[in-house]
């Protein structure tokens, strides 16, 4: 019992880093139409960035804020620079240029800086463990589900509290009417890109606390699991994003501890086959199709 | 209706020569209208005749292949439609376009984008009240409301920008008899407020009993235009141009 508990702090602990990254990917999603398999390489600028900055000796608490401030500035950079040029065009177009920013950066990392990964210190107390009515739990577990539970509340309140929130989810669900009522184009897409970059910084923070890595791959995985939970959420559905996101945690951390140890390597395959299943018998995710819910 | 003498009134709205085609076909041919200050003017046409399709070039929705578009005076051709909302152009559009997933207050808010934060909070509680149907549903998803709600709720969403000229594109299609009669008595109050309208209807008897000025359109091209009260009593035109004497009474729905 001790030991499922523990697998599910741990699970939900993940799953709520997937969630950080399945919403913003849903964001922009909602105002595109476009999968932004690019949103990882946010996570891949704000690992460099890291990696210069505790070199030169910077604090942890200082790095956040500018770790998160990176991977808000590249998201509206990126939108500026490459994905403007697609908007409306066919989904293609779209798929095409979010992989091409994606292998570009990639690229640009390997060629500039290092192909290989480069480690940087990480906090002191991220190891450390406590208790929680008896269950173990890492302190950095704890940090990691009160920081992504806080911000993902804090993002539903930008959604549906100021304007730019409401311009974002009226876009979302017709860009033309949103244009007859007022919105800009430009102002709605680029709060998305912001936004989705503010959710990426929470989500590197997080995952380069546990990781301490910088490499030119480092966003690869964490933007196939985003995707992934936002597709199980159903794309562009805000709270189908944040359950999507929990339950891919969970779903890999049961498999992790289940499966014999040989067979670690194959969690995320196993994974995968499995979400694939899931698509068999719910094409639309795991929350209904219904336009109102849409974010 | 008739608030002013037609056509003397300060000009507003200005299409001169307007074309709009869609991959080729030309939905509208050279269309020519104005719209003055205070004005009640109404565009009325069969189904097809390219009523709809005007609108959107006017609001920049589909930006005209031809002529010119000029807003007090200025050449607006090509503006977007936010850029024109803020110039003083707002549209109640065909089939609502409520935003379902949003609920009904945050329908009005978002569409006071253009004004500042207080003013768009006392503009949503000013319509809330005025519309008391709103105002009961404020707190409901919009996909929730009926079909008269809906369309006082895109009326009231037309609002919140504090138009000068209020566009609207079939305000009684689809709606049941009674609801149609109320959107009608709200076209006459807006019209009493002084609220410039250019209303584009299929029921033309009703429309041109209300309006001021009437542009008969058939196939693309303006076949007619003049006095409201005018073309009322051409019984000759509403046979030629709309089909037979049924075209001119309550159509529910397209």
């Amino acid at each position: 019992m001790v030991e499922f508990a523990q697998q599910l702090i741990d699970g939900f602990g993940l799953g709520s880093e997937y969630a950080l990254l399945a919403l913003g990917i849903g964001l922009t999603f909602g105002v595109m139409r476009m999968v932004n398999f690019a949103h990882g390489e946010l996570i891949t600028v704000s690992a460099y960035v890291a990696y210069g900055l505790t070199l030169v000796g910077m604090d942890w608490w200082v790095l956040v804020p500018v770790i998160m401030a990176t991977s808000i500035a590249t998201s509206v950079a990126l939108e500026m620079v490459a994905f403007r040029w697609v908007r409306g065009a066919s989904d293609f177009a779209m798929l095409l240029m979010s992989f091409g920013v994606h292998f570009v950066v990639q690229a640009g990392f390997v060629m500039y800086v290092s192909a290989s990964s480069r480690g940087f210190e990480r906090p002191d107390w991220i190891n450390r463990t406590t208790s929680v009515g008896g269950v173990r739990v890492e302190v950095v577990d704890i940090a990691v589900i009160v920081v992504a539970v806080v911000t993902l509340l804090v993002t539903l309140a930008i959604l549906r509290k100021t304007i730019y929130g409401l311009a974002i989810r009226a876009a979302a669900e017709n860009f033309d009417t949103a244009r007859l009522l007022g919105v800009r184009s430009n102002l709605v897409i680029r709060s998305a890109f912001a936004l989705a970059g503010l959710l990426a910084g929470v989500a590197a923070v997080l995952f380069l606390m546990r990781t301490g890595r910088a490499a030119p791959d480092a966003g690869l995985l964490p933007m196939l699991k985003g995707v992934l939970a936002a597709l199980i959420g159903g794309l562009g559905r805000l709270q189908g994003a944040v359950l999507g996101g929990i339950l891919l945690g969970i779903v890999e951390v049961q498999l992790v501890s289940r499966l014999p140890d040989e067979l670690d390597g194959m969690v995320n395959g196993i994974t995968f086959v499995l979400i694939a299943l899931l698509f068999v018998f719910r094409p639309a995710g795991i929350l209904r199709t219904r336009a109102r819910e849409r974010v | 209706m008739h608030r002013q003498t037609p056509g003397r009134p300060d000009t507003l709205l200005t299409l001169e020569q307007v074309e709009v085609a869609y991959g080729g076909v030309r939905a509208v041919h050279g269309a020519s209208i104005t719209v003055g200050a205070g004005e009640f003017v109404a565009l009325i046409g069969p189904n097809g005749a390219g009523k709809s399709s005007l609108l959107n070039a006017i609001v920049g929705l589909h930006p005209p292949g031809g002529g010119t578009i000029r807003w007090r005076g200025s050449d607006v051709t090509g503006w977007s439609p936010q850029r024109l909302l803020r110039a003083g152009i707002a549209l109640v559009p065909e089939h609502r376009r409520i935003l379902t997933s949003l609920t009904t207050e945050e329908n009005l808010l978002v569409a006071g984008i253009t004004t500042g934060a207080r003013s768009r909070r006392r503009l949503a509680a000013e319509l809330m009240e005025r519309f008391e149907a709103l105002g009961r549903r404020r707190s409901a998803p919009a996909g929730l409301l009926s079909g008269g709600e809906a369309q006082q709720l895109a009326i009231a969403r037309a609002l919140m920008s504090r138009p000068a000229l209020l566009l609207m594109d079939e305000p009684a299609l689809g709606l049941a008899p009674s609801l149609r009669s109320h959107v009608f008595d709200l076209l006459g109050e807006l019209a009493g407020a002084g609220t410039t309208l250019f209303v584009v209807e299929q029921d033309a008897r009703r429309l041109l009993e209300m309006a001021d000025t009437a542009y008969i359109i058939r196939s693309g091209d303006i076949v007619a235009s003049g006095p409201a009260a005018s073309l009322a009593a051409r019984q000759d035109l509403f046979e030629a141009f709309l089909g037979n004497g049924t075209s001119w009474s309550s159509s529910p729905s397209s």
